[in-house]
Formats: structure tokens, sequence, C-alpha cells
């Protein structure tokens, strides 16, 4: 049952095949098989999580109405804030999290979803590989020698596992993407303002957006559906109508212009990337979508743009902690917490003041092209966590910013983007392609890799804790 | 164009009271910072028109505005 959908569990217990604490029994049973191996939570709430599913099954036998997810088990990354609960945030120099409790979390509590526990993460969310000092690195399910993609590692990680059926993320830079292309599941970064913030652990408040993942685009539709929307205790959330997710995903790719981007996107892309990336667009073209070349405007600058903006409000957000606590953070992360006191605020701002000059541009030229963009999430193969470990040599840093050279752009642009599963390259490890849309178009997305998914089974593959 | 080197760094930190901060650390901030605001710069070269018209407040409007017709 630990192989199912969510979309599956979540029918199963309102049909009463089964009961939710059957359920998460058997996730429990897979987490113990796991942790050994993928460290992929940070706290397991075996107590809360049986509470909580025989809550549910009593609703189910009296007949009560429930919501959408019932008596599933999720885990979320451990940045989204519960009263009464103590979020860690990956760090040892955390204080106690005050403040809203998280949209997020209460939303996924209205359609009386289960959490398993909390997920490891890089500290402060400050890293794509997964690696952590203080928890014990997550390690990726597939081969733990590598990384589990970051920084939200354990929801790829835990995902993939089959040891929860969701898990909600964050996204800055890359962060839910990554390890959702590391670990062979989706990942969805929302346009920004899709989705609310508030109780969420802040990185950089111009940036970030809580991100999905999930094994299928119905379950991330599923996810999407009961958290998205206007919030009344997040400004920066849109008033635009939600679409029906779940009825979008038919909606095929015939005739779907799938963009190509004939400049930067694919420069760094190696070998057997490019060969699962190119097989991916063979599928689609076999359904009906076209594939254009697209030209990207001015994409060179675009990382660093959004470093201007995420390095300036983590050290602002991060300059009494480190002022009085820096011992308490990893030697790392003080240093990409420490960036922006050397970013002069003019900079800072005008890399703000760029943003909406930039997307209109990217989207005007892009769009008028192609419904969406298909490129690599992640350019090149799983690394280890050896080679971008500290002291992993002179090509550590290379590395490491190789990792969001496809990802970070479009956190810059506040734009949608899915990753989804396309194959494995030559060191065994996932790879996917990402799909970028217009602003607000994450139907559109889903709907093309539903339509993937019902020609491939990458989807479908499942790391063994045996291996 | 002038770098932002560790020297910069150094001071730049101590003045916001980050006196933890030594060299190396300080030649590792002045690198990632180096390259932001060197991308600003790049970027801000391809508008001749400068950024008078825009403004922080209108991200979210602006998402909103190029927000399509989903299929």
């Amino acid at each position: 049952m630990t192989d199912w959908t969510l979309a599956e569990a979540a029918k199963a217990v309102s049909t009463r095949c089964i009961t939710s604490r059957e359920l998460v029994e058997a996730c429990l049973d897979l987490v113990s098989a796991w942790q050994p191996v993928s460290n992929a939570f940070a706290a397991v709430d075996a107590d809360g999580a049986r509470f909580a599913a025989d809550q549910v099954d009593r609703a189910v036998a009296a007949g009560k109405p429930l919501g959408r997810l019932a008596g599933v088990p999720l885990a979320h990354k451990d940045m989204y804030f519960r009263p009464g609960r103590r979020s860690a945030m990956g760090s040892r120099a955390a204080p106690p999290a005050t403040g809203a409790p998280s949209t997020v979390l209460e939303r996924l509590d209205a359609e009386s979803a289960i959490e398993l526990g909390t997920l490891n993460m890089a500290e402060f969310a400050l890293g794509p590989t997964g690696h952590n000092t203080f928890l014990g690195d997550c390690c990726n399910p597939w081969n733990a020698d590598h990384v589990s993609g970051g920084s939200s590692s354990g929801s790829g990680a835990a995902v993939a596992a089959r040891t929860v059926f969701g898990s909600f993320g964050s996204d800055s830079g890359g962060s839910i993407r990554l390890p959702a292309s590391a670990t062979g599941v989706l990942g969805l970064k929302p346009t920004n303002g899709r989705v609310s913030c508030a109780g969420m652990m802040p990185l950089s408040s111009s940036i970030d957006v809580p991100g999905i993942c999930a094994r299928t685009a119905r379950d991330v539709a599923l996810l999407l559906g009961a958290v998205a929307g206007h919030d009344p205790r997040d400004a920066g959330t849109s008033r635009l109508p939600l679409p029906d997710y779940l009825r979008a995903l038919e909606s095929g790719v015939k005739g779907l212009r799938i963009g190509i981007p004939d400049n930067f996107f694919l420069d760094g892309v190696t070998s057997d990337v490019g060969r699962a990336l190119q097989a991916s667009l063979d599928v689609l073209a076999s359904l009906g979508a076209v594939r254009v070349p697209v030209r990207i405007p001015a994409p060179g600058p675009l990382c660093e743009l959004s470093r201007a903006i995420v390095y300036s409000e983590v050290a602002a957000l991060h300059a009494t902690w480190l002022r009085d606590h820096f011992q308490d953070y990893s030697p790392q992360v003080r240093v990409r917490a420490a960036t922006g006191f050397a970013i002069p605020a003019p900079a800072y701002l005008q890399a703000l003041q760029l943003r909406p000059v930039l997307l209109e541009r990217f989207v005007r030229d892009v769009y008028a092209r192609c419904d969406v963009l298909h490129l690599p999430t992640l350019e090149i193969p799983v690394p280890t966590r050896v080679e971008t470990d500290v002291g992993g040599g002179e090509g550590m840093w290379a590395k490491i910013a190789r990792m969001v050279r496809c990802t970070a752009p479009f956190n810059y642009l506040g734009l949608p983007a899915l990753s989804v599963p396309c194959g494995f390259t030559d060191n065994g490890l996932p790879t996917s392609f990402q799909l970028v849309g217009r602003p607000f178009a994450e139907a559109t997305l889903l709907g093309v890799a539903h339509a993937f998914e019902s020609a491939t089974d990458w989807h479908r593959r499942a790391p063994s804790p045996r291996a | 164009m002038t770098e932002i080197d560790a020297d910069a760094a150094l001071r730049l930190a101590a003045l916001q009271g980050q006196s933890w901060i030594d060299e190396a650390v300080a030649g590792r901030i002045a690198a990632g910072a180096d390259a932001a605001v060197a991308a600003v710069t790049e970027a801000l070269a391809n508008e001749p028109a400068g950024l008078a018209a825009c403004s922080v407040g209108s991200f979210l409007a602006t998402l909103e505005a190029l927000a399509g017709v989903e299929r």
C-alpha cells in the first residue's frame, strides 16, 4: 500500500478499503527501514500520527464528511510552524519559532491529512545538497553516497522512499526541484503569490515559495489544490481565481508548443542527462506536442540577480543571531548567511526593481513562441556527498554552482516550475526535465507531466532500502 | 570596475557588528557579493531607460497581469 499514489491512498481510506491507521503503520515500518539509510526525518511523531489516524477512522466509520486528503500520511520540511512545536529549521542555533501558525499546515489539517513527523533540511534552508552538520546529512535513497539534493532534502528522500505520500518543502533557488530531481519524484515550485508563506520560516521573503514533492502529477495537483489561494495573513498572495488542477490534468499535449532553449540552459548538460531530456521530448512529441526552439533573453545574470536579493535578505534576517551565536552555525552556512553584508543596498534594490522589467521581457519573448519551456532541472548527474562537501577540493564550489544554474533563474522571475522524473544517468541516479510556464500556469505544467506519465513509468520506479 | 575584495567585506561586516568574520571568511563573502553586484551592473547596462518607471511593489501585479489562459 505504500506504493500507492496519494490519490489512491486517499480513495482507499475514504471508501474504507483500508484504515488510515493501517496506512500509518505501514509508513512507520518503512520509516524504520529507511531512516538509518537516508536520514530523511528530523523527528518522527508516531503517537501523534496514530492518534490523528484513529480520529479519521472514527469519522469515516460514522459517515462524517472528510477532506480530500483524509487519513493520508504526509511529512514536511521542518520549517512550517505549528503552535506548541519547536521547528528546528535544520539548525542548532534556531530560537523558538514565534508568530503565525503555518497556513499550509492549517489547510492540510482542514483536509484531514496526517503528519508523520518533520523532515531533514539544509540548515536554515541554505544549501542545495542536503548536507547538515547537526542533523546528519540526508542521503539519496537510490545511493546513500550521493546527495539527496536540498534544501528540502528530506522531502525528496521521504517521498521517493514511499515513507510518505507527499511533502511540502520550500524553493528559493531550487530547493524543492533539486531534491525531487535527485530522488526521482516530482517537485513543484509554484508562482510567487500562489501559495501562502504565512507561518513558514523565511529565507528571503521576496523570493520564497512553499514547494510540493509527490510521486505523480495528480498527487501534486491534489496537494496544490488543498493549499493554494489568497491568504489574508500573507499580503503577497494573489486573489486570482484557482483553476481546477485535477480537471486540467486531462488536457493532453496535442498541439502544445514545447519550447527548447537554444541558449544557456543546455550549454552545460552532460551527455547522459541530455539523452534523457531528448527521450522525454520524443515521448511528448509522440503524444502530439510540437517542439519549437526558443531564444532566452539575457539569461546570464538571472542566477546572480536572484542571489543579490537572497543573500541581502538572509543577512538582514540573520544579522542578530550571527552576531551573537555565529559559533552555532556550521562554517559553510555561516558564510552563505553573511554574504549579504558585503552587497551594497542600492544593488539589492536595483535587483528588486529589475524583476518586473525582466519578467515582462521574458514572458513576452518566450511565451509568444511556446506554451511551456522544457529544460534540465539539474544539468549534471547527481553528485556525491564527498565531492560537494567542505574539503571536496577545487571543483566543489563549481559543482555546487552548477546545481542551481537551471533553477535559480526562475526563482528570480517568480515563474512556476515543475521537475518531472524522466530516467537515470550513467551513475544510476535519477534525472528529470523541468517545465517552466507563464505566471500562474501550474495547471498547464501538471497537464504536461500527467500526459508524460501516461506514456512512461519513471514515476513508478522506487528505491529499495536493501540496495 | 572595482571589485568587492576581502578587505572591503571585512570592513563592511565589522560596521554591521559581525566581528567574528576573519580574512578567510571575508574572502569567500567578497567573491559571492562581487558576483551578485556584477550581475546587477550587467543587467542595468541592458536597460537604457533606467529603473525610474519600476517600483518594488509591482512584482505581484506584474505576475498577475502576465498570467495567461490555462488550457
